[in-house]
């Protein structure tokens, strides 16, 4: 009785289609080659690699999706039963067939003519070294399984749902990050927790995932809420009290990161430094796409003004006569002037443009910078497709004295608008408090010019752990600036632009200074990153200055979320710290073939699922999923009907 | 001299003549509707005075200075503001965010005072927050309190509108033109709106122009009412007097003649 | 009465100066490139004159060369137009769907050689590889339609753009991973097409004549489909106006995806006749001719069928033509000509400065730019110009970069195209 009610639940259709789409997305998986290269990573040690990981992962996934139903707004939330795990397992199964009907068929002919990857290695990966018939009975039975394990999730308590998801992503992330914990252990000279977690094959071994699996699920239902709560807390104070909590987190943050690169390893480093590149890049597309609204496809072009010009100016061997043999900050100047002018270049012809137009438009100039600059005919100043070596001498050298100086006539001059302000206000406190302003200020100045020596600091551009430093430096910087902007004047403006260009003119703003301010401060920021780039590498090639450096950076501010700091810097860590930039490499090195694939289906996937990204703007989020919104899906589906 | 004062003003599309010579005037403080049938070339009007695409021919002068083919934003700056006839906000920013972004041509910090927060720079934000809060301090008590940090398309379509003029207001205008402001509102939201014009003249002192369909409305706010159809004014008075002109009775309910 | 200040004759500048500043560059850039234009064309000819250019065979070869290309341009382009005019974005992925389909014409011809029939029985081969390579490109279209773009209808014009990008990458690496990131060689091609092919008294390589034929056959095809079948109506009415055309009982989303799949048979298409003249099919062959194509639509105005063939059409002739034309700028401009052009460069200021005199802030602009660019031409022409040549080495090195400044040209001066958008229904009351 039980079991006919839940198979009359469960749609027949939807089954064989979603089976079907899980069975070609685990076929295209194996083809493409991935199960075989990822194959040799370990996840979980002995059971779990990361090559059969790749496809568990859609079984688990269409199980869930096939009996999922939105909850909606005054409707009955949809039945739990046996039908969602009978249902996922029968997708799984489907799926599982689809695979084993091609491993059938790629047991028996060959056609690594055309499908270059599908090797016998990977015909044995399938079939778990069993013949072909046993192995296509195991996948439909591991399909079947899997699928039921997703659907067994609607039936679950969103409680333990929630823990037992928590579980599992915590394990594999465990497992990915074999690398990252790995130098810590070592780094804080704890080495034994290393072979505690880890087996041989750098995956965790089972008995540390059963135990950091029960911990996750102890911690949650222990804490469930807790972060909530603090995030409460934390909105309940006044504005100048969450204003300077909010610098406290982001200044300890901050030292975290500067102090973070002597525990980890070389390797870690510059995959950190990478991170912090594009980081840096992302502020400053972010300044752009998210705030202003303006899709830049030819970011790449400003980067690459500011690694041209960082090597024309600092490097002994410029192909040109003109070669100043600057030291790095001297040449930074320059990058900024040089940057600003290719901004208001690329910028105003494309001001009165539409928004798809302009996005094409930025491309074209993108492409034809780095033509330009690989081209024979300004060979004498960029040096064609031979580039240019020895720049900065891979060494950047800061007087600490200076720095400490320059610091210090800043604090002064606020301290003393401060001061002044304060006494128009006949404010007592407050100019006692800008009296310590100047008073350190002076201090400092007078410190820094006495002794300008001290504490010199030297990078070389193969330390990755300084070049990090020096990163996370100028991405602090860039952070600041951004979040200064967001909520001033300037910011509202182009918010308002991006909403409705045409009402913000109407409004009063001057559409065409609050674009090219954009676009120029876009333009500073990456041709900061170019410099640094450049100054890291010691050599420059056109070829590093792709259409695809734009899309990646695109990727990172839309994954992390358009128009949120925290977004971009959680987009720069996920993706291009795990998976990499275009061409150095990320933590997990298996991708390294694939993670232009995966940039792409990311893309679509945001678009589609998550347009605000992972760590939306609080606006954002409110944007896309406002309970009005909820409403129009729900009349949507209503008028479209089943597709 | 008028505070408004048009000539001739001309605007083609394609072929197609939108407004053919329009001679329009408004006094300061004085409030005139604007009516016609629909194609009569009302909401052109407003897009050309107020620089969303130039004249083709004809002199607009606002204070007694040429203003025909600045920038919306100039016009705007030298103040001019306007409403949408189909409500078009800044649905994502909150409430008291579209109003302090209409005040953008009043006030000019830049840059590098918002990067170091100077304390110029925290008075005029602070100014400019109090000013949005007494705008929309006008609309009694629909758009204050928990509303302000709300974002605009949560707002019911009535309060839309309210805060449509509202931020027109932010924008600190001698002119204001308003675009079918009572569309879609009912009976009792209308009747409050026209009290609201009224009281945007008597008390804030703005000079306004109004399109509008609901003969309701134009007879109890308009000192004055134009008329436009097909792109000319074909008749201009008091209410009572332009209700009873037989080419405006004509332009509405169409030839008598023509209908057979 | 209204006090008349256009008679005033103050200059007037009545605009932001931002604005202005703004105005002034454009007009700037505007000038600089119809004079670098004009200065390679008119160079050209004079080099041609002099005896020192091509000669004709090789003009002949190139505008031949330049006409195929511009052919293949305009089948891809068409594609990018239909959809921008259906539903008004840019098709980034279009690009790859003309990939996909000269990557299957590469495999079935390959498989078709190693079977023999690719010499055997020429033509009937060449129709298979023709047919699989529309078939791939026509599905490739549609399952991205259906895939990514359906659930976007109605979203922002940007979020379909941005899923374009990501959908091409998608399918440039999954081709890679799955087919490999080598260059693909096509199969030799028969005696009778490498050979010159005599026609209207010029011998053009049979193969071009092949692919000029071809494109045109194609997009004769379309264009009936277009103007006579009822599923072309339903296009044209669903590009005017989606809700409407629904309420008119047409299937919007059958109408749409067939759509899709003409484009991507024109792609197809297009992408079989590349395969069969450059012989050589990777990943990324969909890219830069992608956004060329991408580009001669906007060139002919984008929604527009016939600009689209038109911009194609022109954007390969002026390519294969370009980098011959920048060597043009080698010609010392005589003396005469300078101070003729800073004759006219001073009428130019002179006229600007009475346009000002007008105070009408519509002109201000463009006046301003007259005067300052009339001032420059002046000092330009009589102390710089004469005698003045410009040689760019490796000029053909530039080639790609011909159809991106046309694209940056033809929006800065005229958005619309040259024949104007004809599906776009943009005008906001």
């Amino acid at each position: 009785m039980i079991e006919l009610a839940a198979t009359s639940e469960i749609d027949t259709r939807k089954v064989l289609r979603l089976g079907a789409i899980a069975g070609i997305t685990a076929v295209f998986v194996a083809a493409i080659g991935m199960v075989e290269v990822f194959d040799t990573r370990s996840v979980i040690d002995p059971v779990l690699s990361l090559g059969y990981l790749s496809l568990a992962w859609i079984p688990l996934l269409f199980g869930y999706r096939v009996t999922y139903e939105p909850v909606l707004e005054g409707m009955e939330p949809p039945r739990k039963g046996p039908h969602n795990l009978i249902g996922g397992a029968a997708a799984g199964l489907v799926g599982g067939a689809v695979l084993g009907a091609f491993l059938l068929v790629i047991d028996v002919i060959d056609i690594r003519e055309i499908l270059l990857n599908v090797t016998p290695e990977l015909v044995g990966i399938l079939g778990f070294d069993q013949s072909a018939a046993v192995g296509a009975t195991i996948l439909m039975a591991l399909g079947a399984g899997l699928g039921a394990i997703g659907g067994m999730f609607h039936v679950l308590s969103d409680r333990w749902r929630r823990a037992v998801s928590s579980a599992f992503v915590w394990v594999l992330i465990i497992g990915f990050i074999e690398l990252v914990l790995g130098n810590v252990f070592d780094g804080l000279a704890v080495g034994f927790l290393d072979d505690l977690v880890y087996s041989e094959n750098r995956g965790v071994t089972i008995g540390a995932a059963v135990v950091i699996a029960v911990v996750v699920i102890f911690m949650h239902f222990q804490f469930t809420g807790r972060a909530s709560r603090v995030r409460e807390r934390f909105q309940a104070l006044p504005e100048n009290k969450r204003r300077s909590t909010g610098f406290m987190v982001a200044t300890a943050l901050m030292a975290v990161g500067l102090l973070a690169p002597s525990v980890f390893g070389p390797f870690l480093n510059e995959v950190l430094a990478t991170v912090g590149l594009f980081m840096l890049m992302g502020l400053g597309l972010n300044v752009v796409v998210g705030f202003a609204g303006l899709l830049d496809l030819g970011y790449v072009a400003f980067f690459a003004v500011g690694a041209y010009t960082t090597a024309v100016f600092t490097s002994p061997l410029t192909p040109g006569d003109f070669s100043p043999e600057l030291a790095f900050f001297s040449a930074l100047p320059f990058v900024i002037i040089m940057a600003a002018i290719a901004g208001i270049i690329v910028g105003t012809p494309v001001i009165r443009m539409r928004g798809d137009y302009l996005a094409i438009v930025t491309l074209a100039f993108g492409e034809i910078a780095r033509l330009v600059f690989q081209a024979d005919w300004l060979k004498g100043t960029f040096g064609g497709a031979q580039g240019i070596l020895r720049i900065g001498e891979g060494m950047i050298v800061t007087l600490f004295g200076y720095v400490l100086a320059g610091v210090g006539i800043v604090v002064g001059i606020i301290g003393f608008l401060r001061w002044r302000s304060a006494r128009a206000d006949d404010d007592a406190s407050s100019a006692k408090t800008a009296g310590v302003w100047i008073g350190l200020g002076t201090v400092a100045t007078v410190a820094g010019l006495l002794f300008p020596d001290f504490a010199s600091w030297t990078v070389t551009g193969i330390d990755s752990e300084a070049v990090f430093r020096l990163v996370l430096i100028f991405v602090a910087l860039a952070a600041f600036v951004s979040w200064r902007l967001q909520d001033s004047r300037i910011g509202r403006a182009w918010m308002a632009m991006r909403e409705d260009e045409q009402v913000a003119e109407t409004m009063g703003i001057n559409v065409v200074t609050a674009k090219l301010l954009a676009f120029i401060i876009g333009a500073i920021l990456a041709a900061l990153g170019g410099a640094l780039f450049a100054v890291k590498i010691g050599t420059i090639f056109p070829s590093s200055f792709k259409i695809v450096q734009s899309i990646i950076i695109l990727v990172v501010v839309i994954v992390g979320g358009m128009g949120s700091l925290r977004g971009v810097a959680v987009g720069a860590l996920v993706l291009i710290g795990v998976l990499g930039g275009p061409t150095q490499p990320g933590m997990l090195r298996e991708f390294q073939e694939f993670k232009l694939l995966i940039y792409g289906v990311l893309l679509v996937y945001m678009m589609l699922q998550r347009p605000e990204g992972l760590a939306p703007s609080a606006r954002r989020s409110q944007e896309l999923h406002g309970d009005e919104l909820k409403q129009d899906v729900w009349l949507g589906k209503d008028q479209e009907g089943e597709d | 001299m008028a505070l408004l004062e048009i000539e001739g003003l001309t605007k083609q599309f394609g072929g197609l003549l939108a407004l053919g010579g329009v001679d329009f005037h408004i006094e300061e403080g004085e409030i005139v509707s604007v009516i016609g049938p629909n194609g009569a070339g009302k909401t052109t009007f407003f897009n050309t005075i107020s620089g969303m695409f130039p004249p083709d021919e004809g002199e607009i002068l606002f204070d007694g200075r040429d203003v025909a083919g600045l920038t919306p934003d100039q016009i705007t700056k030298r103040g001019i503001a306007r409403t949408f006839q189909n409500v078009r906000l800044f649905p994502n920013m909150t409430v008291l965010e579209n109003i302090m972004v209409a005040q953008h041509s009043r006030t000019h910090k830049g840059v590098f005072s918002a990067l170091f927060q100077t304390p110029g720079f925290r008075k005029e934000e602070q100014e400019i927050r109090d000013r949005a809060r007494d705008v929309l301090g006008f609309f009694g008590t629909r758009l204050i309190g928990y509303r302000f940090d709300q974002p605009a398309f949560m707002l019911s379509y009535a309060n839309r509108r309210r805060l449509e003029i509202a931020r027109a207001m932010g924008t600190q205008p001698r002119l204001l033109l308003l675009d079918e402001p009572t569309a879609g509102m009912n009976p009792r939201e209308t009747a409050e709106l026209t009290g609201l014009i009224r009281k945007l003249r008597d008390e804030r002192g703005f000079t306004i122009v109004v399109i509008e369909h609901e003969m309701k409305v134009v007879r109890d706010v308009s000192d004055r009412v134009v008329v436009l159809d097909h792109g000319v004014q074909i008749a201009e008075g008091s209410y009572d007097e332009v209700s009873t002109n037989e080419d405006v009775i004509e332009a509405y309910l169409g030839r008598p003649a023509e209908s057979h | 009465m209204a006090t008349r200040t256009t008679s005033s004759p103050r200059l007037r500048l009545n605009q932001d100066v931002s604005t202005l500043a703004v105005d002034v560059f454009l007009f700037a850039m505007k000038v600089a490139l119809i004079f670098f234009s004009a200065w390679a064309v008119v160079g050209t000819i004079a080099l041609q004159v002099n005896g020192s250019g091509l000669t004709a065979v090789a003009w002949r070869d190139l505008i031949v060369g330049g006409l195929a290309q511009g052919f293949m341009y305009g089948l891809i382009a068409l594609g990018y137009s239909m959809v921008y005019g259906v539903l008004g974005f840019i098709n980034f992925a279009h690009g790859e769907v003309f990939m996909a389909g000269a990557m299957a014409a590469y495999f079935v011809a390959d498989a078709l050689f190693d079977a023999g029939l690719w010499e055997s029985a020429f033509v009937v081969a060449v129709l298979i590889v023709l047919l699989s390579a529309v078939l791939v490109s026509t599905v490739v279209a549609v399952l991205v339609e259906r895939i990514a773009y359906r659930r976007l209808r109605g979203a922002p014009r940007l979020i379909p753009l941005i899923t374009s990008i990501g959908m091409s990458f998608f399918l440039q690496y999954a081709v890679k991973g799955l087919f490999g990131g080598s260059f693909k060689t096509f199969p030799q091609l028969p005696e009778g097409l490498q050979d010159r092919v005599g026609i209207f008294g010029l011998e053009i390589e049979g193969i071009k004549l092949l692919v000029i034929a071809t494109a045109i056959v194609s997009m004769f095809g379309l264009w009936l489909f277009v103007e006579r079948s009822r599923t072309g109506r339903a296009i044209r009415a669903v590009a005017e106006d989606k809700e409407i055309a629904g309420l008119m009982g047409i299937d919007v989303n059958r109408t749409i995806v067939m759509t899709f799949a003409v484009g991507g048979a024109m792609a197809g298409v297009g992408g079989m006749l590349w395969a069969m003249l450059f012989r050589k099919v990777f990943f990324l062959t969909g890219f830069l001719p992608g956004i060329k194509a991408f580009t001669a639509a906007v060139l002919g105005g984008i929604g527009n069928l016939g600009g689209a063939m038109l911009g194609g059409v022109t954007l390969g002739l002026v390519e294969a033509s370009g980098p011959n034309m920048l060597g043009g700028l080698s010609w010392e401009i005589p003396t005469w000509l300078a101070y003729v052009g800073a004759v006219l460069a001073a009428a130019t200021a002179y006229w600007g400065i009475q346009r000002l005199r007008s105070g009408d802030a519509r002109k201000a602009g463009s006046s301003l730019g007259m005067v300052v660019m009339g001032v420059v031409g002046v000092f330009l022409g009589i102390f710089v110009l004469p005698g003045f040549s410009a040689t760019i080495p490796g000029a053909s090195q530039l080639k790609d970069m011909i159809a991106f400044v046309v694209l940056i040209g033809v929006l800065m001066v005229r958005p619309v195209g040259l024949l104007g958008e004809r599906l776009a229904v943009e005008e906001r009351a």
